[in-house]
């Protein structure tokens, strides 16, 4: 199958190239221009991720960025719409809705982020062993895998999350568990395509240990579809946290996720419109930011790892 | 033929047995005790061992397996711990709205992705093309509980169209109520599928449209029309019914966020409703049926597609 995208060609991010005309320059600087080359052809991209390190930076120093406490509340003032003195409006309780969002990006963020780091690597892990080894071993990793994409992911989510409770980390553990078999079944698939290549097998035949051909010959080959999919699974990964905070299954109130206050914010929807809009604006434009990097990373290497987010509603 | 469809049968006893296992010992290591959900918090220890013991759960989980999947067999998914009622009849209240629900969505993704897919394909690079990128991208990234209350504030709250929750109305006793109780969810999702749809059409449209047997018709004098839109198309199709048919598994049983923004009664709330209750059995078999609705769907929409495709039917 082949994506949408892939008809289109976009820049180059191979250092090869700007390497070989200007060799005295070090490598950062290199990989700076090539970035900075990238992102001119790549505009929306570029912006996305603009977004993205100011949401990120945000996230880190919230409790500086943000104007109040986001637990802070004043009755004196509920349900306000945007006003100078609170951008996005306020809540039921008078607390100020931009402070909630902005520590709320702490959460979202940080399961996306972990839920990438892990389930990409036991899921690489598990593909390469799986087309390395076939075989049994492999057959049954895949098996594994094929049960987990056998039940639809939010469904498998909340089951998870039911069996370990409510809160941040059975959240996230289980947004990382469904995240494993994509990266697994994309890993898999690289490393059967390439296995039989002739830089491999000469490497293989120079004497190299499986632990060498695994790891230094075929997986950096394997890398970039990999890191296409890492990107559709941060933004699912956010997109799940939320869907589960939102069903009361993910962090707690008064924790301010995004989830969280959308369902609070869907009760007082005849009140105040902003309260869940605005909290679900950001939702949505940070995934469409990680969605946009995605697609262009996609239209660079090549690739399909986007329809994988076919799975996503629900 | 009959040996693929045999051997994809087949193939589905393990991811069923896997399943089930998983499904059983997931639910058997929940945290907290399921007999507390009978009892309630007060109980005696008499009295919970008493409930422990007429519920079975005394005895070992192995034991306790095998009793459970011999009553499936026999349709029977045990009863409620809260409300007592078998459920089978609980999830069979629900299923009907759900399908409704479901088939609703599929004819919204279809209606607006098909035509949106085959109009950016013939038309690559061209504002339609652009705009439809763009209206799929978006389909994509924003959440259907974003959506969903978009459309409960735009129709319900400000115009006042919709009900603001929702029912199950079946559509042969009630076309009009029907159409008012399940536009809301199936627009949501619909919407959703709509982006994919259309960009998978186009993928698959884009690669059939390159093939020699399009370039010998163009060559030939076959009318641009008729080869987009009758060859091609009925090439294409074939990958769009993956999709389709996986959408369509998934939306029987994992709608469930949808279902909750609307209040709307499927079966994915039912699955919720269990969950925040405690109520393991019809946690247990409530996601079952969904589990085999979904590898069901999964094998019909195989074997059509071997069915379609000549390339798989000969080999």
């Amino acid at each position: 199958m082949t994506s949408p995208d892939e008809t289109e060609s976009g820049g180059v991010l191979s250092t090869k190239q700007s390497a070989m005309s200007a060799p005295r320059t070090s490598k950062f600087r290199v990989g700076l221009r090539n970035f900075g080359q990238w992102a001119a052809s790549e505009k929306a991209a570029a912006v996305a991720i603009g977004f993205l390190v100011i949401l990120a930076l945000s996230a880190i120093a919230a409790p500086i960025v943000a104007p109040y406490d986001p637990l802070q509340q004043d009755l004196g003032s509920i349900l306000n719409g945007p006003s100078w003195s609170h951008p996005f409006g306020t809540d039921e309780l008078g607390r100020d809705l931009l402070s909630r969002v902005i520590f709320g990006g702490r959460i979202s963020l940080a399961t996306g982020a972990i839920a990438v780091t892990i389930a990409g690597s036991v899921g690489a892990l598990a593909g390469l062993t799986a087309g390395y080894v076939e075989g049994f071993t492999g057959a049954l990793i895949m098996r594994f895998m094929d049960f987990m994409l056998a039940v639809p992911g939010i469904l498998l989510a909340i089951t998870i999350a039911a069996v370990l409770g409510r809160g941040f980390w059975p959240a996230t553990i289980a947004v990382t568990v469904i995240s494993v078999p994509a990266f697994a079944r994309l890993a898999r698939a690289s490393v059967l395509s390439t296995k039989e290549e002739e830089f491999v097998l000469s490497t293989r035949s120079a004497g190299a240990g499986h632990m060498y051909l695994m790891f230094r010959t075929i997986f950096p080959n394997a890398l970039s579809p990999l890191i296409v999919q890492a990107s559709v699974a941060a933004a699912t990964a956010i997109l799940l946290e939320a869907a589960l905070s939102f069903l009361g299954l993910g962090t707690q109130p008064p924790s301010p996720s995004w989830g969280t206050s959308l369902a609070l914010g869907k009760s007082y929807l005849n009140q105040s419109v902003w309260y869940a809009l605005m909290p679900g604006i950001v939702l949505t434009i940070t995934v469409f930011s990680i969605d946009t990097i995605g697609r262009a990373l996609q239209r660079t290497w090549g690739g399909s790892a986007l329809d994988s987010a076919a799975g996503r509603g629900a | 033929m009959l040996r693929y469809i045999g051997f994809r049968i087949l193939q589905l006893v393990p991811v069923l047995v896997l399943a089930s296992v998983g499904l059983f010992l997931m639910i058997h290591l929940v945290p907290g005790d399921p007999v507390l959900t009978v009892t309630g918090l007060e109980a005696s220890a008499e009295q919970m061992a008493r409930v422990r013991h007429e519920l079975g759960f005394d005895r070992s989980l192995f034991v306790q397996y095998f009793d459970w999947v011999g009553k499936v067999f026999s349709g029977d998914l045990g009863n409620s711990l809260v409300s007592q009622k078998p459920t089978t009849e609980l999830i069979a209240d629900r299923l009907p709205a759900t399908f409704q629900l479901t088939i609703a969505t599929m004819i919204i993704g279809l209606t607006i992705g098909i035509p949106m897919g085959l109009l950016s394909a013939s038309r690559q690079g061209s504002w339609i093309d652009k705009g439809a990128a763009a209206y799929s991208a978006f389909s994509l990234a924003v959440p259907t509980f974003v959506i969903g209350i978009v459309f409960i504030l735009v129709f319900g709250v400000k115009l006042g169209w919709l009900p603001t929750a929702s029912s199950y109305i079946p559509v042969w006793e009630d076309p009009g109520g029907a159409l008012k109780s399940t536009i809301g969810p199936a627009l949501t999702l619909g919407f959703y599928v709509s982006g994919v749809i259309a960009r998978f059409v186009r993928a698959s449209m884009i690669e059939v449209l390159g093939l020699d047997y399009i370039r010998t018709g163009r060559a030939k004098g076959v009318g641009e029309a008729k080869l987009v839109y009758k060859h091609a198309f009925r090439a294409a199709s074939l990958p769009t019914l993956t999709v389709v048919g996986i959408q369509f598994g998934t939306f029987l049983g994992g709608a469930l966020v949808t279902e909750s923004v609307f209040n709307y009664p499927g079966i994915g709330r039912l699955i919720l409703s269990a969950i925040t209750t405690r109520d393991f059995v019809v946690v247990q078999g409530g996601v079952l049926v969904v589990v085999v609705l979904f590898t069901l769907v999964t094998l019909v929409t195989d074997i059509l597609y071997s069915l379609l495709n000549p390339k798989i039917r000969s080999g």
